[in-house]
């Protein structure tokens, strides 16, 4: 009797029944089957790293390369020029950009890859990183006022 | 008339008002996590909105003032710019994790004049955006200029912490989250544009129209239209989901 054929004839009982796929036996076959099963996987680990690196990326290469030029040019006393108020103003509005989309890019690659140390690894970077800074600009802020009132200002 | 509430205002320390502000936004932060907790969202969703939303209230806040003066030493916190943080972190947590989107932007929208509300009463302390010159039965003088003053910045901490109580009402007894973020942004650029009428920053400057006044209208007319762009995106994945 066919396999249908028996499928059919056993009814609901067949939902019990274990029935092996009909894999072809010549051995050929197997190996191309094998590396489709493990193509997936290794898809979404690239675009896993794909995400990681592009959050690195826009969060050290944003910030640094449009606003630390711009910081550095301030000090110099060049920042009196309109062009300078300009680049200020993009470089401020591009920076916060490329900031958060890190953060945005981080949290999407947390959330699709829940197993990925990499992304687990940037988060606790990015979240330490800016608990430090919130912490940097308050005492900065306390000892410039400290400062100032030492002087008698 | 007598002066029944005559307060004096010490010349505070700074770190006060930083203290204040961070904390009045961690506080909004918490109400919007009760609320998106109660609305049914998953916990990790919450987490991670709040991380992102925290994060955005903050660079924008920040980063808005320099943006705008195009001066780098301008550089401070403003409530227009944590509005556009908080604005742009729900929209892109919205769209991250697909969850409850109408109820999560509902609760972050109702949790925004709760912490604009408390925050302003850093600026009470501190000694800044205070009011007009003014003689009544609360009047608030400061040692630096020993002016009696309108307290505007109390005022404002009143309406605010009222709006949101307001949109807290309107979200859990009506159950439309949309609805209720429209009237509440409407509610606060109202409230935020009458309220300046009453800063000494707007009565010195002679000016029908002052810089806050402009920035309120923008963000609230960039709210509503970024709310019916949203809304329509979810009618239009509610009717795709109802074939």
């Amino acid at each position: 009797m066919d396999k249908n054929q028996l499928n059919q004839n056993i009814g609901p009982y067949v939902q019990t029944v274990n029935v092996e796929p009909e894999v072809p036996s010549e051995p050929g076959t197997q190996n191309i089957i094998q590396p489709e099963a493990s193509a997936e996987p290794s898809e979404s680990k690239k675009l896993e790293r794909l995400l990681c690196f592009l959050s690195l990326g826009l969060y050290i290469l944003g910030p640094s390369v449009i606003s630390i030029p711009l910081y550095l040019l301030e000090i110099v006393g060049v920042s009196e020029t309109p062009v300078m108020s300009v680049l200020s103003s993009i470089g401020s509005a591009l920076g916060s950009i490329s900031y958060i989309a890190a953060w945005v890019l981080m949290i999407i690659a947390r959330v699709k890859f829940k197993k990925s140390v990499f992304a687990k690894v940037l988060m606790w970077v990015y979240i330490g990183i800016f608990a430090v800074s919130v912490l940097a600009v308050i005492i900065l802020i306390i000892s410039c006022i400290e400062f100032l009132r030492s002087c008698g200002l | 008339m007598t002066n029944m509430f005559n307060v004096s205002i010490a010349n505070m320390r700074f770190p006060i008002y930083s203290t204040i502000v961070i904390g009045s936004i961690i506080l909004g932060i918490v109400m919007a996590c009760i609320i998106m907790y109660r609305e049914g969202l998953k916990r990790s969703t919450i987490i991670y909105t709040c991380l992102l939303t925290f994060v955005c209230i903050l660079v924008f806040g920040l980063g808005l003032n320099v943006t705008l003066t195009g001066n780098l030493r301008s550089i401070g916190f403003t409530g227009a710019g944590g509005a556009l943080g908080l604005l742009i972190g729900a929209c892109a947590s919205i769209f991250i994790h697909r969850d409850h989107e109408e109820e999560m932007l509902a609760s972050w929208v109702v949790s925004a004049p709760l912490m604009y509300g408390l925050a302003k009463t850093a600026c009470h302390v501190a000694g800044c955006c205070y009011g007009i010159p003014y003689h009544g039965r609360v009047e608030i003088i400061y040692e630096s200029d020993h002016i009696s003053r309108f307290p505007v910045q109390l005022t404002e901490s009143a309406v605010f912490t009222l709006i949101f109580l307001i949109g807290l009402i309107l979200l859990l007894a009506t159950s439309k989250p949309i609805l209720t973020s429209k009237i509440v942004i409407a509610m606060s650029v109202i409230g935020k544009f009458s309220l300046d009428y009453l800063r000494a920053s707007h009565y010195e400057s002679e000016t029908a129209l002052s810089e806050n006044q402009i920035l309120a209208l923008c963000m609230g007319i960039l709210a509503l239209v970024l709310i019916n762009t949203l809304d329509r995106i979810f009618l239009k994945k509610k009717g795709i989901k109802n074939g």
